[in-house]
């Protein structure tokens, strides 16, 4: 029986916007609109972030402010593996007599798989554990902030003068306000989105129209530019040296090509991620919040809803019938076999956990027919289908046919039933199944 | 960064700011000044050891946007980690991207991800923008082209574009070819051994002839151009036979990583001394002394023996000048003398030079000398008046200047909203405006739909109502 829960022998089909087949592992279970959806029409969010190290949860407004990095933990600029702290106890002069010394204890950084240690990079030992380890600045950043500010300036502009334009259109009978606009229109209007960005430059800064300017100095171009040193043509090179183009990737800010430059960054947090349903905008998966747990507080997966091939997982007794794809039948697309299903309706028991341990539970009254069903044990059912390939070939066998099988929804209805406690209602699904059987022996 | 923009401001959140280059993709948010994550442009399918590159211009729609949607899948949850529904989108493109690409992937962007807006960038434009100057002459050198734009006053003077399809790929390509030629290989059990023999699967010969025109115009993705543009003879180097072995794809990225930490670009006699030795003319030219040679480690085991001559005359091919005595120097000239006459003395002075393969050890310095020289030939010397060139030097790494110039225009929250396309005019016209296709509606008559004619035509004749 493990065998049909192995991918790709079992297909369900979904209908999302693209007809996908997948095994039923991989599936979860809208119940709020009673179908199956896949990982590709449902949409993902961020639940939450963790550390891969130290496992600690992180706030997502203090993710955003520590860029998605963890204060505490270091990755190795060199190997990526995670850095771990070592202390060393160093002499160091009594604060009041300094004749005396005494043992204080430094830390520093390094990497248990390469070797490194932060104090190849010439950073000096700290005398706390955490926090002391700070990374470089990106020596530009006055000056982006500037140009920032600056074009930001003329963005506001920019939208001031679109505002009013859309408030003179309202007031197309006023010549004059008109034709003043009429200049700002022509340019105005070929700003359309999409079109190659024109500038912003249109709009200079007027003189004396704002109490606060901002102005910048445009770059200035240099003449010449550093040649290569001499001795690079008959220095030998020492490739540890050099860093790889990996390492300098890591550093977007510095992509430094000496690894005497290679500092340390924070380690990467990781996310959990919840599923949501287009349709019904449900959540369909919600993982626990604790990094280290890895239950889910809302999981509806397919394996859990759907009738598994066989087995009922639900607790109430379920009918099933199995129906036979016609021909024709635009979903029918990948089976290489005839296969003759059994017609009747077949019963499956509900799910008891406790009837596995329960000997003397009454035997389950069904009757049944010996040609089509072969055994029954608890909620599982073994039937018999016949199969005649159609075609002489080396692939596999794959047949398929439609299950339709009645469901309760279990969701807690949003108001109680006025009528008391009305049973909830059956719904009858049909899912088209596709199965593999293998390849045929002559 | 400003410490609080965002939280308290009332404002929107950041945008996304994505370049996807053919190489390498620059992805972050707006407002700051680096991007977060630079990562290979490749997807890695499970159970398959050779990665899949993300941008191919020549595969079916299908396979395209089941890889753009896994890679921005990635990206958005294992290096952003944000929701894709809340924020802006900002992408660094080239001009030269096809129309295709574009359309695919902004069709990722808004069905799958559900973006609420998105927005094409030109790069040469955010480079500029970067700098805080209106004009200048911008060269991208990248993987697979190098790309000139000139940029006045802001405007793309789209007609004077130049592109030659030297670049990361052509150098892997000919670094490929002389290691294979000339290298040994020591590993445990042997010394010497040549490296397909140690490191290839099996070995087959594609000899690699004289590229037709359309060949080489379908490689570097310039099929809706190429009515425009008589395509481009051949470059000499090119024609020579090259073996291409089948390379052990972890092979493939260490080697990837060879020319960046071994070699480099001589200056400009040197460099002209290596290539009349290679060429031979003259007969008796004399090689320059080369450079020592390494012990490259492939993987611990092995050792490549890289030769010294390599390591100064692979880059050179860059400035080689073929038949049409096309060089990445040359290009800078050839799009000076098809701008405007007085245009050219602000762009001549305003270089600026953005791209990963910019970055290679000597480029900048040479790629000046061989301008200035070239300058001086008949060919330029009476088109152009203008003798001086100046090079900027922009607030990031040529590989990530683009990136910022489109992270400082995704920070204007006051003019994103309104410049960018948003997911409702996408969904209802279904296609995204293109600088190449004038079709498109513009926005006011999409929501105005009983509106004819268009304001303008309106405001012409003001005694109409």
């Amino acid at each position: 029986m493990a065998s049909l829960l192995q991918p790709d022998r079992v297909l369900y089909l979904v209908h999302g916007e693209k007809k996908i087949r997948s095994p039923l592992s991989t599936l979860y279970f809208c119940r709020y609109c009673s179908e199956l959806r896949s990982l590709e029409c449902v949409s993902h969010e961020v639940d939450s972030h963790y550390c891969p190290s130290c496992l600690e949860n992180m706030p997502s407004a203090e993710a955003k402010l520590k860029k998605n990095r963890c204060a505490n933990c270091f990755d190795c600029p060199c190997c990526m593996h995670t850095l771990s702290t070592r202390a060393t106890n160093i002499p160091a002069p009594l604060p009041d007599d300094p004749s005396k010394t005494t043992m204080k204890k430094a830390y520093y950084l390094a990497c248990g798989f390469c070797r490194w240690t932060s104090r190849d990079v010439g950073m000096a030992d700290k005398s706390v554990a955490s926090g002391g380890w700070q990374e470089p600045d990106n020596p530009h950043t006055q000056r982006i902030n500037k140009l920032i500010e600056y074009y930001q300036q003329l963005a506001q502009r920019e939208k001031l003068e679109r505002d009013r334009k859309k408030l003179a259109r309202r007031r197309p009978y006023m010549p004059l306000a008109f034709s003043e606009k009429y200049g700002l229109g022509t340019r105005l209007q070929r700003q359309r989105p999409g079109a190659p960005i024109t500038s912003l430059a249109g709009l200079s800064l007027k003189e004396g129209e704002d109490q606060k300017e901002i102005n910048i100095e445009p770059a200035q171009a240099l003449d010449e530019v550093e040649p290569l040193p001499e001795d690079c043509y008959t220095r030998p090179i020492n490739l540890p040296e050099v860093t790889s183009l990996r390492q300098r990737l890591l550093q977007p800010d510095f992509q430094p090509a000496g690894a005497s430059q290679l500092h340390p960054k924070h380690k990467h947090l990781l996310i959990k991620r919840s599923l949501r349903c287009r349709k019904c905008e449900h959540n369909l998966s919600k993982p626990e919040f604790n990094p280290t747990s890895i239950k889910f507080k809302i999981q509806l997966v397919a394996e859990c809803q759907v009738l598994l091939t066989l087995t009922n997982p639900v607790e109430n007794i379920t009918h099933v019938t199995l129906v036979g794809c016609e021909e024709g039948d635009p979903e029918d697309i990948n089976s290489t076999a005839k296969v003759m299903v059994p017609t009747k309706e077949l019963v499956l028991a509900g799910k008891d956990a406790a009837a596995d341990y329960d000997e003397l539970a009454e035997p389950q009254d069904f009757q049944d027919d010996p040609d089509v069903v072969a055994f029954r044990k608890s909620n599982k059912i073994g039937f018999f289908i016949k199969v005649v390939p159609q075609r002489e070939e080396d692939g596999d066998v794959t047949v398929s046919f439609k299950i339709r099988h009645d469901f309760r929804n279990l969701a807690a209805p949003i108001r109680p039933s006025e009528e008391g406690d009305a049973p909830t209602e059956a719904i009858w699904l049909t899912h088209h199944v596709e199965l593999s059987l293998g390849p045929i022996i002559a | 960064m400003p410490l609080f923009e965002g939280l308290g401001s009332g404002g929107e959140k950041t945008a996304v700011v994505i370049d996807l280059g053919a190489a390498y993709t620059k992805c972050g948010f707006a407002g700051e000044t680096g991007p977060r994550f630079i990562i290979p442009s490749e997807i890695q399918k499970p159970g398959q050891q050779q990665s899949i590159k993300v941008v191919q211009y020549n595969i079916n729609t299908e396979e395209l946007y089941s890889n753009l949607k896994e890679f921005i899948h990635m990206l958005y949850f294992r290096h952003l980690l944000v929701n894709p529904r809340d924020r802006r989108v900002v992408i660094i493109e080239s001009i030269l991207c096809p129309s295709h690409f574009r359309e695919t992937l902004t069709k990722v962007f808004f069905k799958q991800f559900e973006v609420p807006s998105v927005l094409f960038a030109p790069s040469h434009l955010m480079a500029i923008m970067s700098l805080g100057i209106n004009s200048g002459l911008v060269m991208d050198c990248g993987y697979t082209e190098t790309l000139v734009l000139p940029v006045y006053e802001c405007i793309p003077i789209l007609p004077a574009w130049e592109a030659l399809p030297l670049g990361g790929k052509a150098i892997h390509k000919e670094l490929d070819g002389l290691l294979v030629e000339q290298c040994t290989v020591d590993s445990d059990s042997s010394t010497g051994q040549s490296l397909p023999t140690v490191i290839g699967k099996t070995p087959t010969s594609e000899t690699y002839l004289s590229i037709t025109p359309c060949t080489s115009v379908v490689d570097c993705g310039f099929l809706s151009l190429s009515q425009m543009q008589p395509p481009m003879a051949c470059p000499v180097r090119l024609q020579r036979d090259s073996v291409y072995i089948h390379i052990d794809p972890l092979m493939l990225f260490v080697l990837s990583c060879c020319p960046v930490r071994t070699c480099f670009i001589s200056d400009l006699q040197r460099g002209l001394k290596i290539q009349e030795a290679k060429f031979n003319l003259g007969g008796t030219a004399e090689r320059p002394t080369p450079p020592p040679d390494v012990d490259y480690p492939l993987d611990g085991e092995k050792i490549l023996h890289i030769k010294g001559p390599i390591r100064d005359s692979v880059m050179e091919m860059l400035f080689e000048q073929d038949n049409e005595e096309k060089s990445v120097a040359s290009l800078v000239l050839d799009a000076l003398v098809k701008c405007p006459i007085d245009t050219r003395k602000a762009l001549s002075e305003n270089l600026v030079i953005i791209g990963g393969t910019a970055m290679l050890p000597g480029f900048l310095h040479r790629l000046l000398a061989e301008i200035r020289l070239l300058v001086e030939k008949p060919k330029y010397r009476d088109a152009l008046a203008t003798k001086s060139f100046r090079l900027h030097s922009p607030p990031a790494k040529p590989n990530c200047t683009a990136w910022l110039g489109g992270a400082i225009f995704g920070a204007l929250q006051d003019i994103l909203g309104s410049r960018s396309v948003s997911r409702d005019y996408y969904n209802q016209t279904g296609r995204i405006p293109d600088w190449c296709c004038l079709s498109s509606p513009p926005p006011e008559s999409v929501y105005d739909a009983g509106k004819t004619p268009p304001p303008l035509m309106k405001r012409a004749f003001s005694t109409e109502k």
